[in-house]
This record gives C-alpha cells, structure tokens and sequence, in this order.
C-alpha cells in the first residue's frame, strides 16, 4: 500500500511534485491556476426567536479547495434597531452556532459553540490589523486607543475600544456604513468568514477535492434570530436580525496546479494516501460563581486521543444584545473597588496520565496569560479585560451608547495550555478550577466551555474517505 | 511522541515572608535551574509575581494613592526594578551573559520591538507596561485614595537577552551544559520610583515590593534511549550585549573604547541627565535628547553632528551625519533628524524585522522640556506613547557579517548644543556575537 502521510514529502518528490495536501510544502512560485465558484446554498432556513438557522453548501469536486475560500454573510436587523452592530472580538462570526465540513456521511470537522472558540483565535489577531483589515472584511474591530482627557492631548485617565471615529460626548459611534439599521436594510453591509476560520486544520491542510468521489458538504447552523445575532445600541428595542437569503453564499475558490499533468500524477501515486489534522471537542457544562469557589474538577473525556491543547472559556452566556461582547465572554476572577484580587482569586490546573500540567495550581492571572500564550499565541487583550486587575482603566464611555467599562473589564478571560504529556491515557483529562468570581453584576459565570484539540487522521483510498482518531 | 514538563522555582534567596524589596536588603533576585535529564526551552522562561509600591517604610506600609503624583516609567513597567541581568552556567558559575543597565536597555528596546497596541495590550498583563503617564499612574502605582492594601499587580514577565532568544535548546544534563543560574540585581528605590512634580514630600521611604515571586520554564524531556548517547558537548550562539556608561558635559564630546569583541553588530546609546539618575525627583529611566543649552538646563540640546569612528578613522559612513538643524530653515524645529533615528532603529532592530515598532514623531522630537510636572503638556515626563525614545546607533555589516573592534578603538563623536554646565549620562550598548561552548569538562564564553 502506497500511504503517505502529513509528515512525509510526497511520493513523488523525485519528480519534482510537492505534497500538495500540506500548504508549507508547495513554494510559493509553483505553477497554479484558480478557479472561482459564487456557490448558493442547496438547503437554507432562516430560524425564528427560539429555533436556529441552517444552511448547507455543496462543493463540487474538483480541483484543491482553498484554504481561504470565503462565505459571505449579511444581516438585516428586524423593526427598532437604529445602531445594530457586530461583537468587536468576532465580527460576523456570532451568528455561526455550529460548523461542520462532511464528505460523505462522515464529519471531518466539527465544531460546537463556534463563535466562542472564534472569539478566542480572533483574540490572536493583532488590533492593528482589526482596526485597519477586519472591520471591512469579517466586521471584528477590536481595537484600542488612550481616552485623553478633556483638553489635553497627552493625559488620559483610561483607554478605549477604537471605532475609527471622534467621540461626541463621551460616545463613540461605528461608522455610519458599518451600523445596521432596520430603517436602511438595503445598505446594510455584507461581511465574510474565512473557510480556515471555520474549520481550522485547513490553514496547515488543503483538501484533494477533485480526488474524492464523495460529495462534500458546508453545514452552517445559525444563531436563533433575537438577541444572538446582532448587538444594538441604546434606544433600540428591536432584537431581532435575519441573513439576508440573497447575499448568503460561499465563494469557492478551487486551486489547480503544474502547468501539465501534474495532479494526474500526483493522484495516481496516492490513491491511498492519508493525512493528520486537528479538530475540536466541545465539553460545555454548567457552572456558578458559589461553584467555582468551591472548586469544580471536570473530567473532559479524550482518553486515548492525542490533545495537543486545551482552552477554557467561563461566559455568561446569558448577555445578549444590549452588551458590547454578547455572550463570547469569559469572566475574570473578582477585583475589588480598590483594585485588590483575593489571594485565593484563582486556581488553575489540568492533570492527566496520573500527573498534573503544573507543579502547584497555577493562581496568578498574568501567568496563566503567558500559559495562554504558549499555547496558542499573543492574545492581543489588554490586561483590564483579560484579569480585570487595575481600577477604572476602561473609559466609562461608551461605544454606541453601551458601556465599555462593564461590557470590558475582565470579560476576555481565556485560559489555555498546551498539554507535554504524550497521549491521554484511559482516564482522560481532568480540569481543576477554583477562584473568588464575581457573585453578581453585569456578567455572572453560568458556563465552564473547554475545547480540546485532538489529532484525527483521514485517508482517502480510491475517492474514499475515512476518518479516525490518531 | 516527544513529552515534556512544566517547571516552577522559587527565588535562591528569598526571606521568611516571600517579599523581596531593595528597601528592605534584597537587592538581588535570583534563580536556579538545576541540572537534569531534560532541554530547556529558554524562550519558555518567565520571571512570575506581583508588584505593589508604598510612600513609606512602616511596619504596615501605606500604598501610593492618587494625590501622591508617584510614578515610575511607563515604557518599562515591571522592567524598571531590574538593574542589570545575569545568566550563568551553574555548575561552573561562569557567566554566560551580563546586561548591566538592563531597564535602560530595554528602554530603547521596548521602543523598537512592540507597537503601542503590544504596550497597551499583552505587554501591559505580562510585564505592567501602559504607554500614557497618567493611564500607567493609575493603573499600575497608585491604588485608590484610602487604600490601605495596594492594588494587586500580577506579572509574568520574559526575558529578552541573547541566552534567552538564541532558539537554541539548552541541555541541562549535568554531564553537558548542566544547570542555570538566572540573577537580578534589582534597582535602587530612588531609580524606579519618581514625583511627577519633582517633590519628595511625603515619600522619602517611598518603595516597592515583589512578592510570591517564581520562575517558570519548559523543560523537555530526553528520551530514554538517548540518554546515554545524547550530545554532552556544543555551542551556542547568540547575539548578546555589552554596556558601558560614561557622561558627557561639553559641545564636542568623544567617545572610545577598547571593546575587544570579534563580531560587534551594532552598538547604540541613549542619555539622560546624570543629575536625573538614582533620584526620587526625577525619571532616571528616560532616554531624552540632550540638554542643557547654555539658556538653561531644562532647554534641550540639540545633537548638530555624530562622526561614527573604528581605530580613529570615519567608518562604516565615512562622512558626518549632519543633523537637520544645522540647515538655517531648520534651526527651530522640534522635528528630529530622521537619518539619525533610522540608524537608531536599526542598530537595535535590524530593518527586516520592523513589523513591531512604537517610535513615532509623538514621542521623537524635540518638542519638549526637562522640567518635571505632572501638569504641563510639555514636560519630558508627559510625553504621549510611551515617553520620550532616542539615542544614536549604527550597524556594522551587512547580513550579520559583523565587525572585528578585538584590535583597533570604537569610537564616537558628537557635537551638540550641550553648553551648560549639566553632565549627561550615556548609556552605552554594543550587540556583539557570542559562541558559548559546552563539555564535560566546563562552559567557554567566546565573544
């Protein structure tokens, strides 16, 4: 059997072919040709105030698809919104409940509460490009800026999200093409997601399209269409928001290389051949303040699977459109009025193979930032919204009149480790928390999410594919 | 499937009660990794606590509140406390590299390497830097008005040093490289914190405080069948830095130096006023124009022309840099010589590895004075994105080729405005290459 594997050069190396499933091994000058398909979905539901929205894409199999295909997305806010606009840490992305890639009837990758995991990769991007890039194109904005005080032009007592535009008063509006209003619906702008956003193997792997006989499938499930989909502003009472059927689509793009026969060649020397990507789990579960201050251990499940890393999340998932980060929040341990966090504030671990991650329970915030880091990266948060630690650091301003400094601080608390221990054993993976949260407020933690990245393996005989654990 | 672990230490040297403060006789913070059956990923390591800052020494000290106007520099954050760096193998205790001056090195450091949304942003978790004087004040010194426990200031901050970020993996079996010692000397109270008005009212005890303070890392594990036939010897190479200090105090000052290093890649200095260094006065971290121009001492002094020299000769350039305000349409502008700056920026950054930089015309120029206030807009304590950035700095080489200065002088020349009598301190770094060579038999520093 002729298999070959992510980690190895293509069989055919000899003959110059690189091992076009693996993005990094293709040089960036070789010979390619691009083919673009404006694709309307074959299923569509718009979903109503308690049920959730779907739609379903069909590729057609040829040539590779890119990884950077993208799906447009428009929304058109329902009656009394005048100031309807996106989570700043996800753009148009909080709208996607679930994503999920089938060839066949197997799910390659599948992917629960997907806004909540693409609020923290989003967190990776830097507020530069956010402010100068993301805004147009995914509609995230999250970005800063110093409130100087009034009068002066070196002074400021706090910072703020940057909107691109001057305060009036102490509000700062969106540009006026960027809000949503019910009153203009048809100017309302169109936004997209990356297809690697979605479905995040794809920015290391490529997918054969045209060697798969199956069909092969974009499943989309939708936010339900009140509160969830859009934020507004004060002064709005509408909540409800509908994807404009019209401009849904995905555009396609599938890539064909060498200037000859190349793909030919490269399919017949790999009629089976098979390649490693990751994927992830969800386990979502309940959880309160009281709780966590008495210390919730979770077994997260994921024997024998190889977890590279996990992320943790503790939302409210209850804030909903009147706030600025909607329910893609994660709560910080409690700071006091004077800026004093309890030394019992927070108790991190996760233990597995009979042995755990760090020597003593982790239980500063800046280190578990730094965890967080090595695990996946700058998160590019500002330290009042990651641990909520300094006093008045976010202007009480406002951005389209809901308050920053309540929708902000400590409300981007992500934890995150990169797991050294081989292979879950049968025990799987148990999270330790403990910690002082705040027992009321704007933001109450009543979720504990952890996504665990795991490696799967698909092969793909004869036009075949099939899926499997590593 | 390789594994590996995370590791945690706790300071060599720490009291009863885990607080370490210059005030109270711990000037040095130190650590130990000690020698095992692993590799240590040294750009995994991060010196972890928390800050606090007081306006005295009482039994139970009083934090600094807002109406104390005490600061320290806002581009440094929990960078300021550290007065120079110090890595050594720890079986042999031969040092691997030693940065004095570090908070001052990583001043311009800071400047040239992360952009004002780093500084606002993770920086501002991982390593308490805010780039605004009042923000920083706030956030990060002072605790609200009646505090009697201080605002809690947690930090994790890296290390950034040639050792540190050479990408190497450091051996740590006893039979190789062995063991790390990581040292600290911690700087005085009077250089990190300062009034914003220049007034020691009140505060002449004023200190700060680390405490629950670790150091944690990644060590990988060697697998077992290599243990025995693992690589017990090798070398490491990193671009490291020297740092000297002197003080200039007339219009036409020359600098040189014997700097006996093979592989110089650039060298850069920066300056502040020596009557500004190690006083609760005055920000002693500053990198400032210089100043003193005969009028008066608050006045800056213009740098007018920099010869770069190697044995006495003009090299690498071998012409004067002019700066733009000899030109007579130029004499009063507050617009800094943007050649000079531009071979600052690559001296310490080379020019393909720009994407992350904070210097701009807000916090370079000459658009400010040295008078300390914590009301006026122009004073060099207020400056906007992160405080004043600049110094002089040259490359050598192209491609990393480097210079050989083992033979002939490093030298310098600068004619300036500086006509007062006002001495200013310049802090001076060479980046040179450093081959650290490892075996059973010890550990050789080759600069």
């Amino acid at each position: 059997m002729d298999t070959m594997s992510s980690d190895q050069q293509s069989s055919l190396e000899g003959e110059s072919i690189p091992n076009f499933l693996m993005l990094e091994q293709i040089p960036a000058n070789y010979v390619q040709q691009i083919e673009t398909d404006l694709l309307e979905p074959v299923v569509f539901t718009q979903g109503s105030a308690t049920t959730d929205g779907f739609c379903r894409f069909t590729l057609q199999n040829k040539g590779f698809l890119h990884s950077h295909s993208k799906l447009f997305i428009a929304l058109e806010p329902g009656a009394d919104i005048a100031k309807g606009f996106l989570q700043p840490q996800v753009g148009i992305g909080q709208i996607v409940k679930k994503a999920v890639l089938k060839i066949g009837n197997k799910a390659l990758n599948e992917l629960d509460s997907w806004s909540g995991l693409h609020a923290v990769k989003s967190s990776l991007i830097t507020n530069e490009n956010n402010y100068e890039r993301e805004m147009f194109t995914t509609g995230r904005w999250f970005s800063h800026e110093f409130d100087y005080n009034a009068d002066s032009r070196v002074f400021a007592d706090d910072y703020s999200l940057d909107t691109g535009m001057e305060k009036i008063g102490d509000d700062r509006q969106l540009p006026s093409w960027y809000k949503m209003q019910s009153s203009a619906t048809a100017e309302c702008p169109s936004f997209q997601i990356d297809l690697s956003d979605l479905f995040p193997f794809l920015k290391v792997n490529q997918l054969p399209l045209y060697m798969i006989r199956e069909p092969i499938t974009i499943e989309l499930t939708f936010q339900p269409t009140t509160t969830l989909r859009l934020q507004t502003g004060s002064g709005d009472t509408g909540t409800s928001a509908n994807i404009v059927r019209d401009e849904l689509k995905f555009c396609a793009d599938y890539i064909f290389y060498g200037a000859t026969d190349e793909m030919d060649r490269f399919e017949s020397a790999n009629q089976d051949m098979s390649f490693s990507f990751v994927d992830y789990r969800l386990v979502e579960n309940t959880t309160s303040p009281p709780a966590l201050t008495s210390k919730v251990i979770r077994n997260l499940g994921m024997a024998n699977r190889v977890v590279p890393r996990i992320i943790t999340t503790l939302p409210d998932s209850a804030n909903a459109n009147t706030t600025i980060l909607g329910p893609n929040n994660s709560i910080a341990p409690l700071t006091s009025a004077s800026g004093v966090q309890s030394s019992a504030a927070i108790r991190y671990n996760v233990r597995y193979n009979d042995r755990f991650e760090y020597t003593s329970d982790v239980d500063s915030v800046a280190r578990l930032f730094s965890n967080f880091t090595q695990s996946e990266g700058v998160p590019f948060i500002a330290r009042a919204e990651y641990s909520g630690q300094t006093v008045d650091s976010i202007t009480s301003g406002t951005v389209e009149g809901r308050v920053q400094a309540t929708s902000l601080d400590g409300s981007m608390f992500y934890l995150g480790t990169r797991l050294t221990n081989g292979r879950v054993g049968q025990r799987g993976i148990e999270l330790s928390i403990s910690g002082d949260f705040p027992p009321s407020g704007v933001s109450v933690i009543d979720l504990m999410r952890t996504y665990c990245e795991y490696v799967r393996v698909a092969r793909l005989s004869g036009g075949m594919m099939e899926v499997y654990n590593a | 499937m390789s594994t590996s672990r995370y590791i945690e230490i706790r300071p060599d040297n720490i009291p009863a009660d885990g607080k370490i403060s210059f005030k109270n006789g711990f000037p040095v913070l130190s650590f130990t990794i000690s020698a095992q059956d692993g590799l240590l990923d040294p750009s995994t390591i991060r010196v972890v606590g928390d800050f606090a800052a007081y306006k005295d020494n009482l039994a139970t000290p009083t934090p600094l509140t807002d109406g104390d106007f005490v600061s320290m520099n806002n581009r440094l954050g929990i960078y300021n406390v550290i007065e120079s760096l110090s890595i050594r193998a720890g079986r042999s205790k031969m040092v691997c590299e030693s940065i004095r001056h570090y908070s001052k090195f990583m001043n311009t450091y800071m400047a040239m390497t992360s952009s004002l949304q780093d500084q606002m942003g993770h920086l501002g978790q991982t390593c308490l830097i805010h780039p605004n004087a009042t923000a920083f004040r706030k956030s990060v010194v002072e605790s609200p008005a009646g505090a009697t426990v201080p605002q809690t200031n947690s930090f994790s901050f890296h290390l950034p040093c040639g050792f540190v970020q050479s990408g190497q993996m450091v051996n740590l079996r006893p039979d190789a490289f062995g063991g790390v010692t990581i040292e600290m000397l911690l700087q005085p109270d009077s250089n990190v914190l300062f009034n914003a008005s220049g007034v020691t009212t009140g505060i002449g005890d004023a200190h700060y405080e680390l405490s629950n303070l670790k150091l944690t890392c990644e060590v990988s594990d060697i697998p077992e069948g290599q243990l025995q036939s693992g690589e017990s010897e090798g070398v490491y190479q990193y671009n490291t830095i020297t740092s000297l200090y002197t003080s200039i105090n007339s219009t036409n000052a020359q600098l040189q130096y014997n700097l006996g290093l093979r592989n110089v890649q650039s060298a850069f200095m920066t300056f502040v006023p020596v009557a500004d260094i190690n006083t609760l006065t005055a920000d002693g971290q500053v990198t400032v124009q210089l100043s003193g121009d005969g009028s008066s001492k608050d006045v800056l002094a213009p740098i007018r022309r920099v010869q770069w020299l190697k044995g006495g000769q003009k090299y690498p350039a071998d012409f004067d840099y002019v700066s733009n305000i000899v030109d007579s349409e130029n004499t009063a502008t507050s617009v800094v010589d943007p050649s000079l700056i531009k071979n600052l920026i690559d001296a310490v950054s080379p020019d393909y590895s720009n994407d992350r930089i904070s210097i701009s015309p807000v916090n370079c120029n000459r658009n400010y004075d040295m008078a300390e206030s914590y009301t006026s807009e122009s004073s060099y304590l207020s400056i906007a994105d992160g405080g004043s950035v600049y110094g002089l700095g040259v490359s050598y080489g192209i491609g990393g080729a480097g210079e050989d200065f083992s033979l002939q002088q490093w030298g310098v020349s600068i004619e300036s405005d500086l006509k007062s009598d006002r001495p200013m301190g310049v802090y001076l770094f060479i980046k040179a290459k450093a081959a650290l060579i490892y075996s059973p038999q010890g550990v050789q520093l080759q600069q």
